[in-house]
């Protein structure tokens, strides 16, 4: 029962990756110009380069994504746990989170760039920025809506505020967290290619736009192959962890 | 003084800056080890009494002692919600310990009481299954199991049987007074069913709504006994009852279970 749906799976991801090889296939076919190579180019150089080129890129790019993304979930998870949870602190905060979550951070980068230099620390303050703040809100609101009927029982064994928290709230929100993880992971990623593009010569995003001005149209496929690869295995990673964590949604 | 004691209490609440009476001048005495139960319509403040009694509710006038201590200082009192309040996030065996943890006993003790109360209750077979994988009474057993691991004084129950089928509800009765049996504790049950307050209450409260207040109580010596459903005592008793709701409460009859 198991196998057979792991197979049906597996059957269903395969399909999935033709078809898109397909339609990469059709479309440089069809727009037939040497910006769009075909999908054997592309990955052929992919493995060419992976060792020598790519792979010193894709670990500075996963360092700056990794740390971003640790930093942000260790500060917005408490946070939006407490704002949940405490309608006083949240009504305060409401409207600064309103005000300031809708514009587009990445706007930003100058000013930390002359802030905090060229160097990591601001592309990563950056990145973290974004990602924070996927996960404050949504945690934030997850934890307003948990259900009083837990909160009520766990009180009535007489549980302190930090065992509410480890008990009720952090575990009723770790689904919620995760998927605010995953959709986090999208604007990081955006944004990781955006500050690579500047003032850095390290980095996977630095690595396609520089193949781009040297007309390497396969290297700069071989970089978008690998920075797409580098989201696929953190959202796989997300996944799995969701899975163990929390089993309890779909036993 | 009698274990429990609760003497002119009122509860108000500033809803919209309009005050409005939830519980007015609410009285009443049990016994140690006795069972005692409240009966009456939806909205009467049967569960801001027990919130009250479980110490979770401090905003009231009057007084209200548990074992002669405040309802917030005497830890020996346990709640079974409505819903049961059980997390869905935990297994069957970290739902039962949870009392236990939090209390800070030892991990070794921790188990060993909860292994001996999840058999007791029949459920050690499920100890790995999460509440969502349960039955009714199963889920119901795991919500008594759970208070019944901190051996508590008070055992407090908010209409804890009422979406089982009918069925699943009598054998769930009939446990509640087999542990009641063995552990002589004190029991307040909040029901919405006349049957089910005949069977298990020695003491049964008729409370009124708007405003909420007990207008009549009732010493039943039929409670406990597993043969009286049925015989006609039992069923004059359940008559009388609800002739008494009837009469007493003219907004909400119809919300009564017959």
């Amino acid at each position: 029962m198991h196998l057979k749906s792991l197979i049906h799976n597996l059957i269903y991801i395969i399909g999935a990756i033709l078809f898109l090889g397909a339609a990469w296939q059709a479309l440089s076919m069809v727009l037939d110009t040497p910006a769009f190579p075909p999908p054997e180019k592309a990955i052929a150089s992919f493995f060419a380069l992976f060792k020598i080129e790519i792979i010193p890129h894709l670990k500075i790019s996963f360092y700056r994504i990794g740390i971003s993304l640790i930093i942000a979930t260790v500060l917005a998870v408490p946070f939006g746990l407490f704002l949940g949870k405490n309608r006083m602190a949240d009504q305060i905060s409401a409207p600064l989170l309103y005000l300031t979550f809708p514009i587009p951070k990445v706007v930003f980068l100058p000013i930390f760039m002359i802030l905090l230099g060229i160097g990591n620390l601001s592309k990563i303050v950056l990145i973290t920025l974004i990602i924070f703040y996927q996960i404050l809100v949504m945690t934030r609101d997850a934890a307003r809506n948990v259900q009083q009927e837990y909160v009520l029982s766990v009180k009535s064994l007489r549980a302190t505020e930090r065992e509410l928290y480890q008990h009720v709230y952090f575990p009723a929100c770790l689904p919620a967290i995760f998927t605010s993880l995953k959709i986090g992971l999208g604007g990081g990623l955006a944004v990781l290619f955006l500050v690579e593009t500047y003032a850095t010569q390290e980095g996977i995003g630095y690595f396609i736009m520089n193949s781009w001005s040297s007309l390497a149209y396969d290297k700069m496929f071989a970089g978008i192959i690998a920075m797409s690869l580098m989201g696929f295995l953190l959202y796989l990673l997300f996944d799995a962890c969701e899975k163990v964590a929390c089993s309890w949604v779909n036993p | 003084m009698d274990f429990l004691d609760i003497d002119a209490l009122c509860v108000n609440y500033n809803q919209h800056n309009h005050i409005t009476s939830a519980l007015k001048d609410v009285s009443l005495t049990l016994p140690q080890g006795s069972i005692g139960v409240i009966i009456g319509p939806s909205g009467c403040g049967k569960s801001t009494l027990l919130n009250i009694l479980a110490g979770l509710n401090m905003n009231y006038q009057g007084k209200v002692f548990i074992d002669g201590k405040p309802p917030q200082e005497s830890k020996e009192t346990a709640l079974i919600l409505q819903e049961y309040g059980l997390l869905p996030w935990k297994s069957v065996w970290d739902n039962v310990k949870l009392g236990l943890q939090i209390k800070g006993a030892s991990s070794k003790e921790t188990a060993e009481r909860t292994k001996n109360i999840l058999n007791k209750l029949g459920l050690l077979h499920l100890k790995k299954r999460f509440p969502i994988q349960l039955s009714g009474g199963q889920r119901q057993r795991l919500a008594i199991a759970r208070s019944l691991i901190l051996q508590p004084e008070l055992l407090l129950m908010d209409e804890p049987f009422s979406s089982l089928d009918a069925l699943t509800r009598e054998e769930m009765q009939d446990l509640l007074l087999n542990i009641w049996k063995e552990t002589h504790l004190t029991i307040v049950l909040i029901t919405h069913n006349i049957e089910e307050a005949v069977f298990l209450g020695q003491k049964i409260f008729v409370m009124s709504a708007s405003p909420g207040t007990i207008i009549k109580e009732i010493d039943n010596s039929l409670a406990g006994d597993y043969s009286a459903r049925g015989k006609m005592e039992f069923l004059e008793m359940c008559n009388s009852l609800r002739l008494g709701l009837r009469g007493r409460d003219e907004h909400a009859p119809k919300k009564l279970n017959p």
